[in-house]
């Protein structure tokens, strides 16, 4: 028996060493909870909810996918090149959601922060509310009908209780109140520091815009595309609106003009700084409209026009560095960003009026005769145009305003073999023969550091066009040209009116064609010109095919000044591409998702 | 204990010697001449001898039926006392009165041999082994276990079959151990090992391949790699659930039991030296085409598809094709200047063995040094070619420090040493895909004015520098080196405890190892220049000068360095009780507990969690009992503990049972027992456990407070930048085991003591594998993604089942036809096939053809081929295939569109389109045979493996691309569509300047048959006095349907390090 017990020890000595073996990770392990433990934490928690808002001045997928320019560096989403399973640049639907829960995480959250003052916490809270119908809103624009989310979902949620589509009204009027409930708690203005995050005035805007897009063709009682298709597939009810229904323009007048009251007593103006050739600096554009349109919101310190802005940083490979000329000794400056001749097209004369319309200006036959600029050659079509067109295309033998040596501007060149032409590069030249001059600021400088300013998501010009827009459909004319004329009044261009005048009648229609063609000129290289062609169901006709450009082949004058398709495969299936894919995993594991048609 | 064990089972008195020897073969024969003493040594102890007139003086060498010498055995003259036993060689040499006297051989577990001397002077005797013994013992988990009562699939290894030309031991698994499926990737020196897995695959998690364990510890596969046979004692493979539930956290997917050799109580040390030179060239070399032929087809590519990039002019194709100036017109065979067509090896083996009763000792240094196939640069002053060295030394002691208490301790040094270029060898094998032969040569002449190397370059390119890639730059531009060490210690102490009751032992093992590696890297940049503008003579035949620009901003050339560190350090504590006893001579007891546990911690840790030690702890146990060794059963268990999970799901607990039957032990059979001298049936049943993924703390949360894209700026200044939390996982406390449930029957056969036979048939059904969440839609916002960020959330569950099932089976026959003459016969063959039953991904009730069940594991997931298409026409009349931007043209891969689950057929061609290819690229299939014959003092042996039922998929190696004027490889020149070739079955289809994803993607145009069977070894052996001299090829020539490359390294682009074709000659020398 001793024996036994002997053995019983040894044994039992073996295991005396650690019980808690096992226990490793220390409870000092960052936990979930950590998120929002003190008042720091929550911040950073909020500002990782705005951190979903997609970068606006992208060149790869955000300006990229405009249709104002062309390039090669990024084609699938203009060619058409998407699908459920391969989704390229078009993954809103992940990154919104994810944003989406983020806020309800927020929300969930923020009540438990200690020592934490309950108006920030009120504010917090208004934000992630304004950021949800923010992200919803966005969702809807893309994709239609969608999935409203009104809850944080748990892990093991079982697949019978994933969210399915909703009706698109549903879908407006849950975004809309959520924009009201935001409203109710944010601020008239954010601190200088939280400058860039929303207002009150942001939210009656965006509210706006949400019932601009509703009120919309493509939205507003679309039987043309969705009769058959886009239907619950439990209930079998039409998800997309299929009768034309007026009001909803009558909201977004209202709401327009609402948003335009709330913005006016915050404060937000348009722009109208004045050029300082004294101050050395920026001397150009010399002109003050010209200098308006350039600097608007590349302004930073006096810009007030901004209503809603994407306050991150440029990076190496953002905007700028895209859009300027190539320096011939190296740098940064990549030239990619080349307007189509559709875009150059689209600016008005000098009179204010479409260039196919003034009667005073050259016939179409000679729009690409050489003719003198500022004693260069250069063609008809770059001659006598509007000044937004000079301060925002670079054109060749046209003027570019940056820092290179000591040069404050420089002249462009496109022709094959000229400095910025397409000489023998592979990429990295101007596709069409133009570039961008809008967005980038004066003071760029290829080697220099770039000189950032907040991106407009949403400023006051787009709202006047807004309330321009739903004037014009809900009859209001002389509403409509008041609004017209605040832009062109600030950026130089004659009066509606005026301009109109013995050229042809401002009934209903000729107005829609006039705050349509406004909006693309005015709102040029703002990432807004594809989905306004999308509303108004004029996609397929605007980026159907490819987009033209002069012959950046061509050595001389007589071979460059020449009309040439740029071979980079634009397609627009119709009515396909109107709305986005959704992914294909989430159709394939929600049964009460239906796909979009044609996909 | 067949080979060379002198020691006899007793099952109350300790023997030590037993353990560490082992037993070494099942199955075998083929050249143990090698290893590790096979020479005619001379000499020999002698017993007493009675000096008598006209006396005989006879010699001989003694081996089991393998060749291997038997150590030990008695030779007595028949009716005499005067008798000797045979050396540590096998050796003896005995005087016998006349040539009439007869010789009786005898040992311990073989069937004795009577000899008449006659007038030989030289005697040598092979032994069968009597396959009724009950003496002999196996490695089994934890200890050994008489042979004859094993009932799980347990192998031992042949040690001296294990042939390796390349410093890796395991590229000799194939075809050698029955039940192992193993592929040499890779023939780089250092990185060549090989892939292998106990019975295939059984899981798709991360944890696929086997345990390791070496003198009782977790190791990992360099350390096994850098075992020379002449140190392995004893080599076994656990294959079944009774043989791994033992080692329940990590035994599921089979266990490698490797001990190493120990001393020996010996008069006189045995030294045993072994030196090999080796030459090792590629099996294959990769072919590209030459400057002319590039250019047409780079220009034949550009126009394919009206891109307008800019051709190559007929000038520079004329003056290229005249070679008219390597400079203005170069035409540069990269792969040629890159890589030498073979390199040497070097490989040494010192190993002193002896001993008295009190201490023994085993002492081994091993060298190895191997040069890898990168040229050496002519511009530096140090080697881009690589070079690996390395040292391992193994000491072994035991002392018996009381009669019941025996101390033994081991100490291993593993040191190596890694030179090399500072890009790896595959890198090197890779980039030389990126030079063309003509944008621009290797480099131009120096320039007086400047003193750095004018490298060759060609402006435009968005990357390195705005230069395109001088791939012989990038190889040379810098050198590195690696130095790594594994030091490891044990000590172990075993106390017979037969005072409390008889049969009981205690044994207590600790062990220490520390890992470390130090790499330091030395990088320079380069100067890249090209040529601006040249010049003609006045007829046009030459070039009379050229101007050579300079490409990007000037680099300074000196070099720079980095370094990294890596490391850890383990350690292991095993108590264990042992019982053994035989009650009533028929009832065989043994029992067995044991506990361990284990504690590795990284030496430099890149995360928090990295930087918490890894544990394990568990208790297994085990219990035999045999009857009269005809009726057999054992049972085990692990209860075994793992970090991995939640406290409350930390424990699994994993028994087994077997029974066995050995039918040739019954009365019954005994008249059989001529024919069939063993025949046993083997069946057991059980449940293994694996806690183990890449990732370590699955159940826990992660979250990363403050992350980079998590992140917004506000303020008018743009300046106020906060970053938020990022979700790496979600916490999971219900995650547990994944468990496996493994089915084993197997039957041995041994036929007239001269053929062994032993099949297996299993099945393995692993359930809760670990596998993240894959059917969590995106709207619920768990892992949102965007175009520069993918916050993968992981949530881990155990969401996956996987059923493996298949046999392996081994065969040995010898026969000696004389004296002179002896052949001996193997084989081996090991079936695996694996597929997915469960798996977390969504139904896929539209496309079933997309879900992984009942897929193998590592299926591919690809498009069907149809052909190519003819025309334009066909285009248009065909659906869309919407995989890639590109516009499809004449000559691009046309797909066949796939049903859907109704039957019916969408009207595009995409993603849902695909389908999973039949097999992976882990063959299921791994078959090796071979015969050694051995004549007088040669000995001849050849050996052939092959691997079946593997499909692999080519990717990576098409020319030219968006970014990249990449190479063309000489077998799309041969056969590609064009207008003027318009086969729509062409080896290649039409050309394209840009990535065309279209006839890039995974497809069945690019799947191919990886089966082969290769001449693995062939071997001549000369014996003399006391050396053996050979001469040895491996991977002599290979047969298979693929042609391209090594159909062994598997799918991809073929651009890697080549598997190496080697001849080894070597010498062998024993001194005592």
């Amino acid at each position: 028996m001793k024996k036994y017990i002997q053995i019983l020890m040894i044994v039992a000595l073996l295991f005396t060493y650690s019980c808690n073996y096992l226990d490793i990770v220390p409870d000092e392990t960052a936990t979930e909870e950590d998120a929002f433990a003190d008042r720091y934490a929550a911040e950073r928690y909020l500002y990782s909810c705005y951190a979903f808002i997609p970068q606006e001045a992208n060149v790869f997928y955000m300006l990229g996918s405009t249709g104002d320019w062309a390039t090669l560096m990024e084609v699938a989403s203009m060619q058409g090149n998407y699908s459920p399973s391969n989704l390229s640049y078009y993954t809103f639907w992940s990154s919104f959601y994810g944003g989406i829960k983020r806020c309800y995480i927020l929300l969930d959250n923020i009540d438990g922060v200690p020592r934490m003052d309950e108006e920030t916490k009120e504010l917090y809270k208004a934000e992630a509310r304004f950021l949800l119908a923010y992200f919803h809103f966005f969702l809807l624009k893309a994709y239609g009908p969608i999935p409203i989310i009104e809850k944080n979902f748990a892990m093991d949620t079982p697949n019978s209780d994933y969210p399915g589509r909703r009706i698109f009204d549903e879908c407006v009027k849950w975004i809309s109140d959520m924009y009201d409930m935001a409203y109710m708690d944010l601020p008239e203005r954010q601190a200088t520091t939280y400058y860039g995050r929303a207002t009150r005035a942001t939210a009656k805007a965006m509210k706006a815009k949400l019932w601009l897009y509703t009120a919309s063709p493509l939205f507003n009682g679309n039987g043309e595309f969705y009769a058959d298709e886009l239907k619950d597939p439990e209930t079998g009810t039409p998800l997309m609106p299929l009768q034309y229904d007026q009001s909803k323009w009558e909201k977004a007048y209202t709401y327009a003009l609402e948003a335009v009251n709330e913005a006016h007593s915050a404060g937000i103006s348009l722009y109208m700084g004045n050029p300082d050739p004294g101050s050395g600096n920026y001397p150009y554009p010399s002109d003050v409209n010209q200098w308006r349109a350039r600097m608007n919101f590349v302004d930073r310190a006096n810009t007030n026009e901004l209503i809603f802005a994407d306050t991150r940083n440029d990076g190496f490979y953002g905007y700028q560095n895209n859009a300027a000329p190539r320096e011939a000794s190296g740098g940064n400056a990549w030239q990619n960003v080349a307007p189509t001749l559709e875009a150059v097209k689209r600016f008005y004369t000098e009179r204010g009026l479409p260039i196919d319309e003034d009667p005073a200006y050259f016939s179409e036959g000679d729009y690409f005769q050489l003719g003198q600029y500022e004693g260069q050659t250069t063609c008809n079509l770059h001659l006598h145009r509007e000044p937004r067109f000079y301060a925002w295309i670079s054109f060749h033998n046209g003027w570019y305003e940056l820092m290179r040596g000591n040069d404050k501007r420089i002249r462009t060149l496109f022709r094959k073999n000229d400095v910025h032409g397409k000489q023998s590069y592979g990429r990295n030249y101007s596709m069409t023969g133009y570039l961008a001059k809008k967005g980038v600021h004066p003071g760029y400088n290829a080697n220099g550091s770039i000189i950032n300013y907040p991106f407009p998501i949403m400023r006051l010009a787009e709202l006047y066009l807004i309330v321009a827009e739903a004037a014009v459909e809900t009859n209001n004319l002389s509403v409509a040209i008041e609004y017209l004329d605040k832009v062109r009044v600030r950026s130089g261009v004659p009066k509606v009116e005026t301009a109109w005048e013995g050229v042809a009648t401002l009934n209903q229609v000729k107005l829609r064609q006039i705050v349509h063609q406004e909006r693309g000129i005015e709102l040029f290289m703002e990432g807004h010109s594809l989905w306004d062609h999308k509303r108004w169901k004029t996609a397929h006709l605007y980026v159907g095919s490819n987009p033209k450009g002069l012959n950046v082949d061509g050595v001389t004058d007589a071979e460059f000044f020449r009309e040439a398709e740029v071979l980079v495969g634009w397609k627009f299936a119709s009515p396909k591409n109107y709305l986005l894919p959704i992914p294909q995993k989430d159709v394939d594991v929600n049964a009460k998702l239906s796909q979009n048609p044609g996909y | 204990m067949k080979k060379g064990s002198t020691t006899k089972r007793n099952s109350t008195t300790f023997d030590f010697q037993r353990k560490l020897k082992g037993k070494v073969i099942l199955m075998t024969i083929v050249s143990a001449l090698l290893f590790p003493v096979t020479i005619m040594a001379s000499t020999a102890t002698s017993g007493p001898e009675s000096v008598q007139q006209a006396s005989i003086k006879i010699t001989g060498l003694v081996t089991d039926s393998g060749g291997t010498p038997l150590i030990g055995v008695t030779i007595v003259e028949k009716g005499t006392t005067n008798g000797v036993v045979t050396d540590i060689d096998g050796r003896y040499t005995i005087t016998v009165k006349s040539s009439s006297s007869e010789l009786v051989f005898s040992y311990i577990g073989y069937t004795a041999v009577t000899e008449q001397a006659g007038n030989r002077k030289e005697l040598n005797i092979r032994m069968t082994e009597d396959s009724t013994s009950l003496e002999e013992v196996v490695v089994v988990g934890f200890g050994q276990q008489a042979k004859v009562s094993v009932v799980g699939s347990i192998q031992s290894v042949d040690v001296g079959a294990l042939k390796t030309p390349s410093s890796n031991l395991s590229t000799s698994f194939a075809g050698q151990l029955a039940g192992v499926i193993a592929v040499q990737r890779s023939g780089e020196p250092g990185a060549d090992g090989a892939d292998f897995w106990i019975r295939g695959i059984s899981t798709f998690g991360s944890m696929k391949s086997p345990l390791i364990v070496i003198d009782g510890v977790k190791a990992s596969t360099a350390e096994l790699n850098a075992l020379d046979p002449e140190m392995i004692g004893s080599f076994s493979i656990l294959k079944d659930a009774t043989a791994t539930a033992l080692y329940g956290s990590r035994g599921a997917n089979g266990v490698m039991i490797v001990n190493t050799k120990s001393g020996r109580d010996l008069d006189k040390a045995i030294v045993n030296v072994r030196v090999e030179s080796s030459y090792t060239a590629p099996t294959k070399v990769t072919k590209f085409v030459d400057g002319v032929t590039y250019m047409q087809m780079f220009n034949e590519a550009v126009t394919a598809r009206n891109l307008g990039d800019k051709l190559y002019s007929q000038e520079k194709i004329d003056g290229t094709r005249n070679n008219l100036d390597p400079y203005v017109f170069p035409n540069v065979n990269w792969y040629d200047e890159m890589f030498k067509s073979g390199a040497m090896a070097t490989n040494a083996n010192l190993s002193i063995r002896g001993g008295s009763k009190k201490l023994d000792y085993f002492s081994s240094v091993s060298f190895n040094q191997d040069q890898g196939i990168l040229r050496n640069n002519k511009e530096f002053s140090y080697d881009s070619d690589l070079s690996v060295q390395r040292y391992v030394i193994q000491n072994n002691f035991n002392y018996q420090v009381t009669p019941t208490t025996k101390v033994s301790a081991k100490l291993n040094a593993n040191l190596r040493e890694y030179k090399g270029s500072r890009m790896s060898a595959s890198d090197a094998f890779r980039y030389s895909v990126y030079g063309n032969p003509v944008d621009f040569p290797i480099r131009f002449p120096d320039d007086p004015e400047i003193n750095y190397i004018r490298w060759g370059g060609k402006s435009g390119s968005r990357y390195y520098n705005e230069s395109f890639i001088n791939p012989y730059v990038e190889m040379v531009r810098g050198y590195k080196n690696t130095f790594e060490s594994i030091i490891s210690g044990s000590f172990d102490v075993i106390q017979d405890l037969h005072f409390i009751t008889p049969g009981l032992s205690l044994n207590g093992l600790f062990s220490f190892k520390n890992w470390s590696q130090t790499e330091v890297s030395r990088t320079a940049s380069n100067n890249a220049f090209e040529v601006s503008d040249y010049t003609w003579n006045a007829d046009r035949t030459a070039i009379e000068s050229y101007t050579a620009k300079r490409i990007a901003k000037e680099q300074d050339t000196q070099l720079s360095y980095s370094y990294g560190m890596n490391g850890n350090r383990q350690i292991y504590i095993q108590g264990m009780l042992n019982y053994e006893r035989t009650f009533a001579s028929k009832n065989y007891v043994t029992g067995m507990l044991v506990y361990t546990q284990e504690e590795i911690q990284t030496n430099k840790p890149e995360t928090f969690l990295a930087s918490l030690p890894q544990r394990k702890q568990g208790i297994s146990g085990r219990l035999t009992y045999s009857y009269d060794y005809k009726y057999l059963l054992e049972a085990n268990f692990g209860y075994n503990g793992s970090e991995n999970f939640a406290p409350k799901n930390r424990w699994g607990f994993f028994p087994s049972v077997g029974v066995g039957y050995i039918v040739s032990r019954e009365k019954f059979f005994e008249p059989l027992n001529k024919v069939v001298s063993n025949l046993k049936l083997r069946a057991t049943l059980g449940m293994v456990g694996n806690s183990d993924d890449a990732t370590r703390f699955m159940y826990l949360g992660q979250i990363e407070l403050q992350n980079g894209n998590m992140s917004y700026t506000t303020g008018v200044q743009q300046n106020y930048g906060l970053s938020g939390p990022a979700y790496t996982r979600f916490s999971n406390p219900n995650l547990t085991w994944e468990v496996g449930r493994k089915i084993n029957l197997g039957l041995d056969l041994n036929l007239w003591n001269r053929l062994d036979f032993t099949v297996d048939l299993f099945q393995d059904y692993r359930k809760n594998i670990f596998l993240t969440r894959q059917s969590v839609p995106d709207i619920l916002g768990f892992s949102p993604r965007n175009i520069w960020w993918n916050q993968t959330t992981q949530i881990f569950g155990n969401l996956g089942e996987v059923e493996n099932k298949g046999m392996d089976m081994s065969m040995d026959y010898f026969h000696e036809f004389n004296h002179d003459l002896k052949m001996s016969f193997k084989g081996t063959f090991t079936w695996a096939t694996n597929k997915i039953l469960d798996y977390d991904e969504p139904d896929f009730q539209q496309y079933p053809n997309l879900s992984r069940v009942g897929h193998p594991v590592g299926a591919h997931l690809m498009y069907v081929a149809d052909r190519l298409f003819i025309d334009e026409a066909e285009i248009n009349n065909s659906l869309p295939q919407n995989i890639s931007g590109i516009t499809i043209r004449p000559g691009d891969i046309k797909y066949k569109n796939i049903a859907d689950a109704d039957g019916k057929y969408d009207n595009q061609i995409d993603a849902n389109d695909r389908i999973y290819s039949k097999y992976s690229q882990t063959p299921e299939i791994i078959y090796g045979f071979g015969t050694s014959a051995f004549y007088k003092k040669f000995d001849f042996s050849i050996f052939f493996q092959g691997a079946a039922r593997t499909q692999i998929m080519m990717s990576g190696f098409h020319p030219f691309g968006n970014d990249e004027t990449r190479n063309i490889l000489k077998f799309i020149s041969d056969d590609y569509w064009s207008e003027s070739n318009p086969n729509i079955y062409a080896a290649y289809p039409r050309l394209s300047k840009l990535d065309n994803d279209n006839n890039t993607a995974a497809s069945t145009y690019w799947l191919r048959d990886g089966s082969f069977l290769k001449l693995k070894n062939a071997e001549i052996g000369y014996n003399l006095k006391l050396m053996r001299i050979y001469l040895r090829g491996t991977n002599l020539f290979t047969i298979s349907k693929f042609k391209h490359w090594d159909p062994e390294q598997g799918g991809g682009s073929g651009l890697s390090y080549p598997t190496q074709r080697v001849i080894n000659l070597g010498v062998q020398f024993t001194f005592r």
